[in-house]
């Protein structure tokens, strides 16, 4: 939005400056105000330069006003206008017009049918009345009409070429310069008659028709630009459904693993809620480049944490005494065999190890890989915190839960042993900040 | 002699259509909204109104079932710049002759209004 307004300023600073210099050259008004047209080449400067800074340009609409507006003061014609084809109405539709009031065509008023004699006329390009600019003159058209041996050679064509003077005459149109993108007719300038009564001239015409062309292209990269820019919301909407599959996916799994462990009920989507409210107090860390990308990767590789549990024994995982020292053994398994189960998914990535490294503790004594600080990834020791948080403050079958205060203090007697001292830090301050910290409402957001 | 009332809320169109029909040889008054309207056409015998629908003052809906209640005779085209299909049975139903969507084509606003003369009756629905 910021940006769209400096580029509106801009431009509207690029269009004075370059009128005041067209002022600056000759400034020769009339009394009413106007500028005087003694030098021809002056106002095509000023569009010529507008139209390739133009191109830069998202609106070229705006371009078209101001070609219009200068036309018709510098060239004083009684007015002029712009036919621009609209889809939407299947039609070339007037979107521009100056001149004097009632004589030029009101903005959104008129439009010209695709089987219009003069929208035919250009699209076939064919009529020998076109010039060699692309141009149609009512001149020529009149003074075929009056011609008796001319029209004698153009048999059968009386009929179309009377119905295309009829049109330009209810357009009031002298001259008319189609616009072309690749043969394509995007639009027409009208150009009414001249206040002076003289013809417009070959040059001129020209001109116009150059610059017609330029506009063309103007307009046509614009829509690039516009389609350009819905195909890369599509492709982000599409990018949404399937992060969220994704995300669901993970949910469902970590339901699957929750329902098998009865007396760790929930203990998932907690873990994934605390790794979460831990991540927000760690936005400015170091280890952080990509806040969002982050975040996504840590609420995935929380939900999939103690996936590998799938693969431990019943009698052990459900089992209400304390373990014994093989049982142990089999249950520390999960951190492998999760990163195992999870491995055919190749877009989980990192995930994969995040999941792996959820026991390893910051000193170097944890499991499977004994890895220490920096070794270890960074979401593994935050979802380290939450999951010893969530395990000590729920009633397991072979011990009591203890008090939440208590349990931060037990985490923050590891801190720099078991845990990194930033995640203990971060996770004080997010239980610090209370309610929102123990209610987890996680339901996969 | 045809007679054309242009009822529209934006003043540039009532001067632009009266200068397009002026040329061709059709007379034209105007006004700017619908209570306008119905002051001028007391004092007419046969009228051929082009009225638009959304104006202040009392739209073109109601200005036209009052047209036709006070000047059955009266042919009145409605023109819009909606494709309203709703609006347009509402039209028909309330007596319009025809239905003109903005914007519109020069051409075919000039054949509607000949086609719509009162008393010449091949109107042209």
């Amino acid at each position: 939005m910021k940006k769209d307004k400096k580029n509106k300023n801009n431009w509207k600073e690029i269009q004075n400056q370059l009128i005041k210099k067209c002022l600056d050259v000759k400034p020769h008004f009339t009394p009413s105000g106007r500028l005087k047209t003694t030098d021809k080449l002056n106002y095509r400067e000023v569009i010529e330069k507008a139209s390739r800074s133009m191109i830069r340009f998202k609106k070229p609409t705006r371009l078209i006003r101001m070609i219009v507006r200068i036309i018709a003061e510098q060239v004083r014609v009684l007015h002029t206008g712009v036919l621009l084809y609209r889809e939407k109405n299947n039609s070339y539709v007037l979107i521009d017009s100056k001149g004097e009031e009632g004589k030029r065509l009101p903005i959104g008023y008129v439009r010209l049918p695709l089987d219009s004699p003069l929208i035919t006329a250009f699209m076939e390009k064919k009529s020998f009345l076109i010039d060699s600019h692309g141009a149609l003159l009512l001149e020529k058209i009149t003074k075929t009409l009056n011609d008796a041996d001319l029209l004698k050679k153009q048999m059968g064509m009386e009929h179309k070429i009377k119905r295309l003077k009829s049109e330009m005459d209810i357009l009031r149109s002298e001259v008319c310069i189609p616009a072309y993108y690749k043969r394509k007719l995007l639009g027409i300038l009208i150009l009414g008659p001249k206040l002076s009564g003289e013809k417009y001239n070959d040059d001129e015409i020209g001109f116009f028709a150059t610059l017609a062309n330029d506009v063309a292209m103007a307009i046509t990269n614009s829509q690039l630009i516009t389609s350009l820019q819905s195909k890369v919301k599509e492709i982000g909407v599409l990018y949404e459904k399937e992060r969220r599959l994704f995300i669901h996916t993970s949910i469902a799994l970590a339901a699957a693993i929750d329902a098998r462990d009865p007396y760790t009920h929930g203990h998932t989507s907690r873990v994934t809620h605390y790794s979460l409210k831990i991540a927000d107090e760690l936005k400015q860390a170091p280890e952080i480049m990509d806040y969002e990308n982050f975040r996504e990767t840590l609420h995935i590789a929380s939900l999939l944490h103690d996936i590998g549990k799938i693969g431990v024994r019943d009698n052990i995982l459900n089992k209400a005494d304390a373990l014994t020292g093989e049982e142990y053994i089999e249950v520390k398994k999960h951190a492998d065999i999760g990163a195992a189960i999870l491995s055919p998914i190749k877009e989980l990535g990192g995930i994969i190890e995040i999941v792996r490294a959820h026991h390893e503790r910051f000193d170097g004594t944890g499991y499977p890989g004994g890895l220490e600080a920096d070794e270890i990834p960074f979401p593994s020791r935050i979802i380290s915190v939450a999951d010893v948080f969530d395990t000590v403050t729920t009633d397991r079958p072979y011990r009591k839960k203890i008090p939440d205060a208590d349990a931060v203090k037990e985490i923050e007697k590891n801190s720099g042993t078991q845990f990194d001292p930033l995640v203990v830090q971060a996770f004080v301050d997010a239980y610090n900040r209370g309610k929102e910290f123990l209610n987890p409402t996680y339901s996969g957001y | 002699m045809i007679k054309v009332l242009v009822v529209d809320d934006e003043q540039e169109i009532c001067n632009f259509v009266r200068d397009f029909f002026k040329e061709r040889g059709i007379e034209v008054i105007t006004a700017l909204n619908g209570e306008e309207a119905l002051e001028m056409i007391k004092n007419e015998e046969e009228l051929t109104v082009l009225l638009d629908i959304r104006m202040p003052k009392m739209g073109g809906m109601e200005a036209l079932r009052r047209i036709k209640k006070e000047k059955p005779r009266f042919k009145v085209i409605m023109v819009t710049c909606i494709d309203d299909i709703e609006k347009m049975e509402e039209a028909k139903r309330c007596g319009a002759e025809a239905y003109l969507t903005k914007p519109l084509v020069l051409k075919e606003l000039l054949k509607v209004v000949m086609n719509n003369v009162p008393g010449n009756d091949k109107s042209g629905k």
